[in-house]
């Protein structure tokens, strides 16, 4: 008996030395990620979130920017990484970059609510900056639905908005970030609620506002990316690589952009600076109160005034920086190389001077604004002519920046995800696309081109910003007509 | 001289003939079907208490009563014998493999070893004859259609990449159908996916299932997911695959070396150009040698078989070395304690391509007609492209190493002649280091940058080091009480695994440079997951004159994974077997001749999965950004999470007919309760998809094994085997969540949706109405990735226990995949013809996202997987040589498939880190290669 007591503690000993080795207690488990505990109550939480934030932003911007420029008229998609229906213009409640789009706005609305909320309060170290800048992101998050939905929920799981409350809502909480820390970006996204709104008045007020403000220093509030810690795939919360980059200019997953050819130099706007960082892509920037205020002036009857604004503009772009850059990867297209013009001989719809060559040695881009219009393509333009001048200078001082989408009276719809889980608010109708008709009807053209490699010509097909200016009158475009 | 020594033995066997009246002595040897000795036969005199058991070589020695007598041969998974003695001094017995197994015992789901007869479920095994013949250097490769139920697919040719290993059907979205493995006992990692933070290099998924070390395996055993496997609990809803090592035997030592050399191809079958062979692929070399020793006594026996494997793959990237030993012993440490342990070692190190999703890949671009039409070339531009893809070849540098060690301790104590102590306690530790040099050279050699770029250069790093420690403990009781056999057990289980993960990235690495010190910039991010399982469980088999079993199970499982609402899981099994056939009624009026063996079985049984851990908690980020911390919103949380629960009924019969055929057939009907879904949360809300015991699967099916005998004589025998399976997999209800993707691309993917299979094919399809106009129907039903029916076949055939031939194969019917490369091919404008009917093109529907529904094909196929050939030598040099053998096979010989794809292969389709792997996306990487080898083992 003995014998066998003294066999079973050995075999029990074994037993605790080879299970001990992990712990005494072996369902100890410890997650190291942070609890609610380790974040809220913290000193310095309120700056680690407001960088939350700003991470945030360049996520929201890579579900939001990539698509704006595939449905609009900047950019064809001529592989299979990023959205296919959209180039075609179908806004479909179930495409999954629709729903990304939504979230990733709604993401950045709740991460500023739960820092106003529950962050702030409890950071003893909590400053005003921060607050204007928790209340710069709520701002921006309703700016984003007002500028790309016809409506949204405004909360999780709320009430659905229309734009114009949306849009109210970005004006509050702008008015109440510049309140609390003046700061122009706020007040541009202020000018830029108006514009969408129709206002006219009020757009030129908070343009000049916003113009005041900067006193000439070029104000530009960028989106920063980090490619050296980003994580997981392109739909990961987590990937902070610049994708619209990823998109025009580098290679290696699919990922081939191409710009309309009456854009070609102005493309890449965003290229890789080093190993280690991504371009910035510009949020909000000086050059928009000018044009909304030339828009304005020209909607008013002061056609001449806003030649003024626009020459001021052009003077500013003149100034905004340029990159340098060898990109004789690009070979327009990477499929089918030479399908697309790619090189300075090549006229657009008449024009020269518009392709670059890009096989010899480098080019030289925008990186900020850029525009082929002077001063002097300016001079007498009047009514619509003048209004087609300022979308073309709009698409071509924005592009990359997902405005033009905007431009063209493109919304999208409210994801199916959000109908079936938020049936409370969100009816079948709120699914369904309200898309300008006059796109519709040339929705598989929308980027076409007309290539004559011997000739060297190029012709669009559409010429968009002539449909935007003959539709001025309709709600979908120009809204201050 | 020679006569004179015959004349005298002749005279002193005459002698003692006369000296000891009848009684005199027999020798002989007990020899398998192959002729190779069967150790431990136990040799009786019929109707005497006289016996002996033959020893390693098989030989025995016996003395009978006379010439008269006759000797019962019997051993384990063997037909008992009968031979009369008469007047042979040497009595050499051919043992045939046993149609009826339901004496053999097996270990598989009870805890304990029981005979198939006591048990209400089906146990599938390979025994170390079947594996002999595969030359497989991996476990999937190996029992690939070996098992009648399973179905094994390789997702890539690449070394080490993951397979699809399923039986009954996925019963979750939230895991793959990978199931529970275990050496010896012991759990080891079955991660049959990238991990978490593995390498991206396109599309090859690494498989830690590929690198389980394979030396010295005796036999398989592979329950089904469902009643059998209850008694597991944690993660056995999948099933159970137990691997058992060899133990050296008493007597002399043996030792054999083997050598295998020959030669891998790739598999060309499945081209959409016969010029991507011409361009990339390269015969390679494969060469494996093996040796082993093995002996002992009765107190203590040990074993040991290392080999060496290399190979050179099939086109100028890939090479791999294996390095593996195992070491085994087992000891009587007292006259009721017995202690065996085996040891095995790994270490696999291979170079890879890129795969797949990366316009880096050179399969993939060629197949995916980034060149064109291949065909369309001119020699010039083919031999242009050749040195281009040879040059983009030499610079790739993508390595993989992984060592592994295995370590299974079991101690079993009889307390008496009824209770029996078993416990069992090891390890699997697994450390694999994958690494990519992108250099400057490389990423312009692929077009990615202009010739002169000098900062682009990143070396990425993941490093994972996976331990798991397990250990179960049974007690086992026997009693009999009049015509009632109980058997008791209760015991319990406790697994931790630790799962440690690192991926470094350095940026702005000069070329020459292989060290992340020499960079512009380096990041790191690690992952960390931990989960202790824990179970106890009693269980009872009741016997009723051996012919009636009553099999009742009943466990507690519980998981740190687990929301803190969440306490024990219970989990029940309830089961039944009688064999009809041993009924006195039977036969009396159905011979043996024609029915051997009648059983029905019918069980219940609960198994699980558990939930991902720390899935459970709530969490909050802080990500590392541009040198600043930021926080975010990170988990949601779930203290309510759980396991999901498989609960299966299922019942059948094994038929034993005519002395010839073996049929199992078994119904089943599993509902996976609380299964795990992930579904996206409403966008309004901002938060992160949170993991969630919402929603209800179901799988149900039938599983049919036929084998049989066809040709049983001294001469020739001739055995084949073929199964069939059928499942019907269905998502019940989501719980009211919206449809979401496990898989796949945004044009066409895998989703979950009630009313549909598991991971269904999703996309646009084109439709005409009613006056014959095309229409786009988005979102329509594709197909299913899971092929409802498959099953595997089998013949081998034995001539003069010298020649043997071997074929084995497997096939599915019924389910479908999507051919990628064409839709790639599409945009370079060289699709395959007649992929589309015109009249859709010229109706203006041209979007890939429309025609998606023209891309998914019909998958089935049949394959055979392996076939071969044996010729054993026998003795040789006066049995110095105990056997010597020469054989050739070859792996993936033969293809018939429906589609334009090989179904197996699936560049997209398996979630990362254990998810949800349905497969079905045809693109980009290789097919497994076709390997001839030959081989020679010696037995010393």
């Amino acid at each position: 008996m003995k014998k066998i007591i003294s066999k079973i503690s050995i075999l029990a000993a074994s037993a605790l030395v080879i299970a001990g080795c992990e712990a005494i207690d072996p369902t100890n488990v410890v997650n190291p990620n942070l609890s609610e505990d380790a974040l809220v109550g913290q000193p310095n939480s309120a700056e680690a979130w407001y960088w939350g934030m700003e991470r945030q932003l360049a996520v929201t911007a890579n579900n939001n920017l990539i698509i704006s420029e595939i449905v609009s008229d900047n950019y064809v998609n001529t592989q299979t990484f990023f959205n296919q229906f959209l180039d075609g213009l179908n806004v479909d409640y179930q495409d999954d970059d629709v729903d990304d789009s939504q979230f990733h706005i709604a993401r950045l609305r709740e991460m500023a609510v739960f820092g106003l909320e529950e962050i702030l309060p409890n950071d003893a170290n909590a400053t005003d900056v921060q607050r204007s800048e928790f209340l710069f992101f709520r701002a921006l998050s309703h700016l984003l639905a007002g500028m790309y939905y016809q409506e949204l929920p405004g909360s999780a799981g709320g009430p659905v908005l229309s734009r114009e409350v949306h849009l109210d809502a970005a004006i509050q909480y702008f008015t109440e970030s510049n309140d609390v820390n003046a700061n122009v970006g706020a007040l541009i996204g202020i000018a830029r609620a108006q514009y969408l709104k129709g206002d006219a008045v009020a757009a030129i007020s908070a343009a000049d506002a916003a113009i005041a403000a900067d006193a000439g220093a070029g104000f530009v509030r960028y989106i920063t990316f980090d490619p050296q810690n980003s994580r997981g795939n392109s739909n990961s919360n987590n990937y902070t690589v610049n994708s619209l980059q990823d998109a025009l200019y580098d290679r290696g997953s699919f990922d081939d952009l191409q710009p309309l050819p009456s854009l070609d130099f102005l493309d890449p706007k965003f290229v890789v600076v080093s190993g280690n960082e991504d371009s910035k892509i510009p949020l909000l920037k000086i050059e928009e109160a000018h044009l909304i205020k030339a828009e304005a002036q020209q909607s008013q009857g002061s056609d001449g005034d806003a030649i003024n604004t626009l020459t001021d503009l052009i003077g500013l772009v003149a100034t905004r920086p340029t990159i340098t850059v060898d990109d004789g990867a690009e070979n327009r297209t990477e499929r089918e190389p030479g399908s697309r013009p790619d090189s300075t001989d090549i006229t657009v719809d008449g024009m020269a001077g518009l392709v670059l060559y890009r096989g010899g040695g480098t080019v030289t881009i925008p990186s900020v604004s850029g525009t082929s219009y002077t001063a002097a393509d300016l001079a007498g333009l009047s009514g619509d002519a003048l209004l087609d001048a300022i979308y073309r200078i709009r698409q071509q001082v924005f592009i990359g920046e997902g405005m033009r989408s905007v431009d063209m009276g493109i919304t999208y719809v409210i994801s199916q995800n959000e109908q079936l889980l938020n049936t409370a608010n969100v009816s079948a109708d709120m699914t369904v696309p309200d898309l300008p008709p006059f796109l519709v009807s040339i929705k598989d053209n929308i980027d076409a081109i007309t290539y004559d490699e011997v000739a060297r010509t190029c012709t669009i097909d559409n010429d968009i910003t002539a449909i935007i200016v003959s539709q001025k009158a309709t709600d979908y475009v120009c809204p201050f007509h | 001289m020679r006569t004179t020594k015959a004349v005298l033995t002749l005279l002193l066997a005459l002698c003692v003939q006369l000296g000891f009246a009848q009684s005199r002595a027999v020798k002989g040897t007990v020899k398998g079907p192959g002729g190779e000795p069967i150790p431990g036969a136990s040799v009786i005199e019929k109707g005497t208490k006289n016996g002996t058991a033959s020893n390693a070589a098989g030989a025995f020695s016996i003395s009978v009563s006379g010439s008269d007598a006759v000797l019962v041969i019997s051993s384990l998974g063997f037909e008992t014998q009968e031979r009369r003695v008469g007047s042979d001094a040497t009595v050499d017995v051919y043992m045939k493999e046993s149609q009826e197994t339901l004496d053999e015992v097996v270990v598989t789901g009870q805890g304990v070893g029981v005979s198939r007869k006591r048990i209400s479920t089906t146990v599938s095994s390979i025994d170390s004859k079947e594996l002999k013949n595969s030359p497989a250097m991996q476990l999937d490769q190996l029992i690939q259609s070996k098992l009648p139920n399973a179905q094994i697919k390789l997702s890539s040719g690449q070394p080490g990449t993951a397979s699809i290993i399923r039986s009954r059907g996925p019963v979750s979205a939230n895991t793959n159908t990978t199931p529970v493995i275990m050496v010896d006992g012991i759990r080891v990692d079955n991660l049959n996916s990238n991990a978490a933070l593995g390498l991206n290099t396109g599309g090859a998924q690494s498989s830690a299932v590929a690198d389980i070390p394979m030396e010295d395996i005796d036999r398989i055993e592979y329950i089904p997911g469902g009643a059998a496997t209850t008694l597991y609990g944690a993660d056995a809803a999948n099933g159970v695959l137990q691997i058992f090592t060899k133990r050296g035997k008493a007597g002399k030592a043996s030792v054999f070396f083997e050598s295998q050399v020959g030669q891998m191809v790739g598999t060309a079958d499945f081209l959409r150009w016969k010029k991507t062979a011409d361009i990339i692929f390269q015969p390679g070399m494969v060469q494996n040698y093996r040796l082993g020793f093995s002996g002992g006594t009765d107190e203590f026996n040990y074993s040991f078989s290392g080999s060496l494997y290399q190979d050179d793959g099939f086109n100028s990237v890939n090479e791999q070395v294996r390095r593996n030993f195992r070491t085994t012993v087992a000891a009587r440490v007292s006259n009721r304690l017995r202690y065996s342990a085996s040891l095995a070692y790994s270490n696999s190190e291979f170079t890879r391509d890129y795969n797949a999703n990366t316009s880096f890949a050179r399969f993939g671009n060629l197949e995916g007609g980034s060149y064109g039409n291949l065909d369309s070339l001119s020699d010039q531009e083919i031999t242009d492209l050749t040195n281009q893809l040879q040059e983009e070849g030499e610079l790739t540098n993508i390595t993989e190493r992984v060592n592994r060690f295995n370590v299974a301790n079991n101690f079993t104590y009889d307390v008496n002649d009824k209770v029996i102590i078993s416990f069992d306690i090891g390890l699997d530790s697994r450390n694999s280091k994958q690494q990519e040099l992108g250099t400057n050279a490389v990423q312009i050699s692929k077009g990615a940058w202009a010739e002169g770029t000098t900062d682009q250069g990143y070396i990425d790093v993941s490093s994972r080091n996976f331990l798991v420690l397990s250990s179960n403990l049974n007690a086992n009781y026997e009693e009999n009480w009049g015509d009632f056999n109980f058997l008791t057990t209760v015991g319990g289980q406790v697994f931790r695994s630790n799962d440690y993960q690192t991926a470094i990235s350095a940026t702005g690495v000069p070329d020459g440079s292989e060290s992340i010190n020499n960079s512009a910039d380096q990041s790191v991010q690690d992952f960390y997951n931990t989960v202790t399982s824990y179970g106890i469980y009693v269980a009872e088999n009741v016997g009723w004159k051996d012919k009636i079993f009553l099999d009742l199970g009943l466990r507690f499982d519980g998981n740190t994974a687990f929301g803190e609402e969440i306490g024990l899981i219970p989990l029940l099994k309830l089961g039944a077997s009688y064999v009809i056939s041993d009924e006195k009624f039977f036969r009396d009026n159905i011979s043996k001749d024609y029915i051997t063996l009648m059983k029905f079985r019918a069980n219940y049984g609960e198994a699980t999965l558990f939930p991902t851990p720390f899935a459970n908690d709530l969490t909050f980020a802080a990500n590392p950004y541009n040198g600043l911390q930021s926080f975010a919103f990170s988990n949601p949380g779930n203290p309510n999470l759980q396991s999901e629960i498989a609960k299966t009924t299922e019942f059948g019969v094994d038929l034993g007919l005519f002395k010839r055929l073996t049929l199992s057939f078994t119904y089943y009907n599993t509902i996976t309760e609380g299964a795990l879904f992930t579904p996206p949360q409403a966008p309004s809300t901002g938060q992160a998809a949170q993991e969630t015991n919402v929603g209800e699967i179901s799988n149900k099916g039938y599983e049919i094994a036929l084998s049989a005998s066809i040709i049983s004589n001294e001469k020739h025998r001739l055995n084949g085997r073929v199964s069939y399976n059928y499942n019907e997999n269905e998502v019940v209800s989501t719980g009211g969540a919206p449809e979401f993707a496990v898989g796949g691309f945004t044009f066409l993917g895998s989703f979950v949706n009630a009313g549909q299979p598991l991971g269904y094919l999703r996309g646009a399809q084109v439709v005409q109405d009613a006056n014959g106009n095309y229409e786009v129907n988005r979102n329509a039903y594709l197909g299913t990735t899971f092929s409802p029916t498959f099953g595997t076949f089998g013949i081998d055939y034995t001539w003069n226990n010298k020649l043997s031939l071997f074929l084995n194969g497997d096939y599915q019917f019924g389910g479908q995949g999507v051919n990628v490369d064409d839709v790639l091919r599409y945009f370079g404008g060289v699709n395959d013809e007649d992929r589309f009917p015109q009249a859709v093109i010229d109706g203006g529907i041209t979007s890939f996202f429309d025609l998606a529904g023209y891309w998914v094909e019909d998958a089935n196929y049949v394959k055979v997987r392996t076939i071969g050939a044996e010729y054993n030598l026998g003795n040789l040099l006066d049995s110095r040589i105990k056997n010597l053998r020469l054989g050739f096979t070859v792996q993936n010989a033969f293809n018939w498939v429906s589609s334009s794809f090989d179904p197996d292969v699936t560049g997209s389709g398996i979630s990362s880190q254990g998810g949800f792997a349905g497969g079905g996306f045809g693109f980009g990487t290789e097919s497994a290669p076709r390997i001839y080898l030959g081989s020679l083992r010696v037995n010393l």
